[in-house]
């Protein structure tokens, strides 16, 4: 369904050794000039072939750039990659690494869905993210998810941190949450702790800083037995 | 026949060709002659643009006099993955400009991927006097003031669909900006926006407005308001939820689900943010009749997600969140016989251990139970060749065939082989197979499957794969019809972009990034190949500062008529013959 953009009647003028273009394959009547193209029917097009017979053309300079020599040999192939492993370009965020762009979730669905890894597409944008985030913070409706494991039970789940004023309210709602799980069906509320990891990794007891300090700085939490 | 054809009055002809739809067909018989093209020309009413800097206004405006309907697309699609740096280009500003002088009867813009501004929307608002529908999709730079001089001034308009941009949400006043004499909405989507609206200004405009077939809201809509919207708009065939959450309250659910109960029409559902599955039940006297659900933003649990899509018999698309682990893939296959499209995205992509039983068992169920099948997204974290020849073979009606298997390089978990065989399996069945993403450890070997089967395929993602230029090689000599080809992480270079250098100027573009393209390259391709654009995009500064033989940081090749473009940031070089010159 596309604008051409007038390029097929351009490249008509050009003994191009591509038969990719639809007029090629709508078989336009007359054009003898695609006959090369189109007599070598299904099989994959040698490349050497392709160069020599372009090769007899006045237009011979133009295409290809570089002759492909059919298999690379071994040596170039070993020498490449041993050089090329590829960069991942990462980013050390409280001791996961990631790769930019990687896996590919649009940036739209990462907003709503992990909002604490948005920023990770822009190492460079640090700043700006964190422009955004002042911004957000400054308006009432938003929310703030983060992820929350217990120990002995295999599901993650989210919470909204913005919901939550105090550590009471927060830890009720965790308790609700995982209240359903069988493993902690008959145990006490009290038998529980909850732990964060703040921005730099490290795991701390909820509770011990202010509740606007803990909201700053919390990445994740975790439900952790007593004694446990 | 090419006589008698052109004997016919031109009025004839363009009668005829008014029955031609199709982009190709229309670009083809403007090709049959000059007159064709000529009568052609004067009555194509819609214009699709891949690449907004492939033609310039100028041009399409000389060629087409009369458009009423235009699709412009700017950023590469790898800007969706962060992958294109912020103040890249795509503006639409100076396609406003232009459009709003030549075609005053303008009256559809679908935009995708491109930077709008609130005077872009401002000028659409003032210059079409029969302006009916404005998309604006993955696209950003505008708030909701622009939004506020579209309700204000199109009286017309049928559909506003803001689908995933990201749109600068000043308040949500702008919606009470649609006079109370405007009736003409039939589709709204606002899912992406997050300030509270006036829920009494929505209800007057979904009361009054008795075309409204499409009404997609945002997560600030309560669920404890949709029932009353519903009871306004019971011809609604699509519907987007808003919070689908609410204080536990007997007469939110009940309510609901008399309301849900009453909109017959219903086809398709999304939204559902925030989900409590308490309130699941109400949409289930409706789901007979859906055949598009939309599940991917709703953390719901394998058994609810069960229970919901067992009802639905007629189901044609679903998207959904891995959550629904392979036993519920399993319950689809049984009950869904008319599943075509198949997305599943994942709950948390970002740690390496699965949160979920989801595997390569799922996908294979809903191959062997839904036999229309031809769409998937499937991001999961094992795969085998034997699984995918299964699903290949069981399926080969697909013309979509997106798999993501999170962690980069993943060998077959069973034989820690590559998957060459079971993507080759893949593209061999698949005849119709249009677009394709691999994933997992891949060899050239993959490739060559590829360019020998892969005729059809016109779009192509690969990442962290192949292990030399030979791969490249292969897809781009070998896939005839490719038009989109964007890698990422694939230490292809330049032995195989200048051997199928000319392969470039049949595609609408070509993305690299963290390649192996030297500069050098780059410099010669873009010397060579006056028809396209090559740029260079670099955020370390100018490619010059370093040695030709260094790989550039990404790279971004398309087809244009317009030459070289002029709206290019400080990290964005452009290779053509004079670049050299300019440089110095």
């Amino acid at each position: 369904m596309e604008l051409q953009l007038g390029l097929a009647l351009p490249v008509l003028h050009h003994r191009s050794p591509v038969k990719g273009l639809d007029v090629t394959k709508n078989g336009v009547m007359g054009l003898d000039i695609w006959s090369y193209g189109c007599c070598e029917s299904k099989k994959k097009r040698s490349f050497d072939t392709a160069f020599d017979k372009i090769g007899n053309d006045d237009e011979s300079k133009r295409l290809p750039l570089l002759l492909w020599h059919g298999l690379p040999d071994e040596e170039d192939d070993n020498d490449k990659r041993k050089k090329k492993t590829c960069s991942l370009i990462t980013k050390d965020d409280g001791g996961e690494n990631q790769v930019v762009g990687w896996p590919p979730i649009k940036q739209w669905r990462q907003k709503m869905l992990f909002p604490e890894h948005q920023h990770h597409g822009h190492g460079y944008h640090d700043l700006q993210y964190h422009q955004i985030v002042a911004k957000e913070n400054d308006g009432p409706a938003n929310s703030m998810y983060i992820k929350v494991k217990m120990e002995g039970v295999g599901i993650l789940r989210k919470i909204d941190i913005k919901l939550h004023h105090s550590y009471q309210t927060l830890r009720d709602s965790l308790i609700t949450m995982f209240a359903k799980c069988k493993e902690c069906e008959n145990e006490d509320s009290a038998d529980f702790k909850v732990t964060y990891q703040d921005k730099q990794g490290y795991w701390l007891l909820a509770g011990d800083v202010p509740w606007q300090t803990f909201v700053e700085s919390v990445q994740r939490l975790e439900i952790v037995r007593n004694g446990g | 026949m090419l006589k008698m054809a052109s004997s016919f009055p031109e009025e004839v002809l363009e009668h005829v060709f008014s029955f031609l739809q199709s982009d190709g067909d229309r670009n083809s018989i403007s090709m049959v002659c000059k007159s064709w093209y000529e009568i052609e020309r004067w009555c194509r009413r819609r214009i699709f643009v891949g690449n907004c800097y492939a033609v310039s206004p100028r041009i399409l405006i000389r060629r087409f006099p009369d458009v009423r309907s235009i699709t412009l697309k700017g950023k590469p699609h790898f800007a969706d993955f962060n992958l294109v740096p912020e103040g890249w280009g795509g503006y639409v500003y100076p396609w406003i400009v232009a459009l709003a002088s030549a075609y005053p009867w303008l009256e559809e813009i679908r935009l995708k991927r491109m930077v709008v501004t609130d005077e872009s929307l401002e000028l659409i608002a003032k210059s079409f006097k029969n302006f009916k529908l404005l998309v604006l999709s993955s696209c950003e730079g505008f708030s909701t003031d622009g939004l506020a001089s579209i309700a204000a001034n199109c009286r017309n308009l049928q559909e506003l669909d803001l689908h995933e941009s990201d749109v600068e949400d000043l308040s949500g006043r702008w919606l009470s900006h649609f006079p109370d004499t405007y009736t003409s909405l039939v589709s709204l989507n606002i899912a992406c926006l997050g300030s509270e609206v006036s829920f009494s200004a929505l209800e007057r405009l979904v009361g009054r407005c008795p075309n409204l077939r499409s009404l997609r809201l945002h997560r600030a809509v309560p669920l404890d308001r949709l029932s009353n919207l519903l009871h306004r708009a019971p011809q609604l065939v699509e519907l987007g939820t808003g919070a689908y959450s609410a204080e536990l309250r007997p007469d939110v659910l009940s309510n609901l689900s008399s309301a849900l109960s009453a909109c017959r029409e219903l086809k398709s559902l999304s939204g559902f943010w925030d989900v409590v599955p308490t309130y699941l039940p109400a949409v289930y006297s409706i789901c007979p009749g859906l055949t598009s659900l939309n599940l991917s933003y709703a953390i719901i649990q394998s058994p609810d997600l069960i229970k919901l899509v067992s009802q639905c018999p007629n189901l044609q698309r679903l998207w959904v969140l891995d959550y629904i682990e392979d036993v519920g893939l399993d319950a689809l296959a049984v009950s869904c016989k008319d599943l075509r499209e198949l997305r599943v995205f994942p709950s948390d992509p970002f740690v390496l251990e699965a949160n979920v039983s989801l595997t390569e068992q799922g996908l294979i169920s809903v191959s062997e139970g839904c036999p229309k099948l031809q769409s998937v997204l499937y991001f999961c974290r094992q795969m085998s060749n034997e699984a995918l020849i299964t699903i290949a073979r069981n399926q080969p009606n697909f013309t979509c065939f997106r798999l993501c298997i999170i962690e980069p390089r993943t060998p077959d978990y069973l034989t820690l082989e590559p998957l060459d065989v079971g993507f080759g399996a893949i593209v061999e069945h698949c005849k119709d197979l249009t677009r394709l993403s691999v994933s997992g450890l891949l060899t050239d070997r993959a490739f060559e499957y590829i360019g020998t089967y892969g005729k059809k395929l016109e779009m192509l993602s690969l990442a962290f794969a192949g292990d030399s230029d030979l791969g490249l090689h292969h897809v781009l000599s070998g896939c005839d019809n490719l038009r989109k080809l964007e890698i990422r992480d694939c230490p292809f270079g330049d032995k195989a972009l200048l051997a199928n250098a000319a392969k470039l100027e049949t595609m609408r573009s070509l993305w690299m990034s963290s390649c192996s393209v030297s500069y050098g390259a780059c410099k010669l391709l873009g010397q060579k190949l006056p028809r396209l654009n090559v740029e260079v995009i670099d955020e370390r500064g100018h490619p010059a500062s370093r040695p030709e033989s260094l790989p550039v940081e990404k790279l971004y090749i398309y087809r244009s008529v317009a030459g070289p473009r002029f709206d290019m940031p400080n990290f964005v070089w452009t290779m053509d013959e004079n670049s050299a010159l300019r440089l110095t």
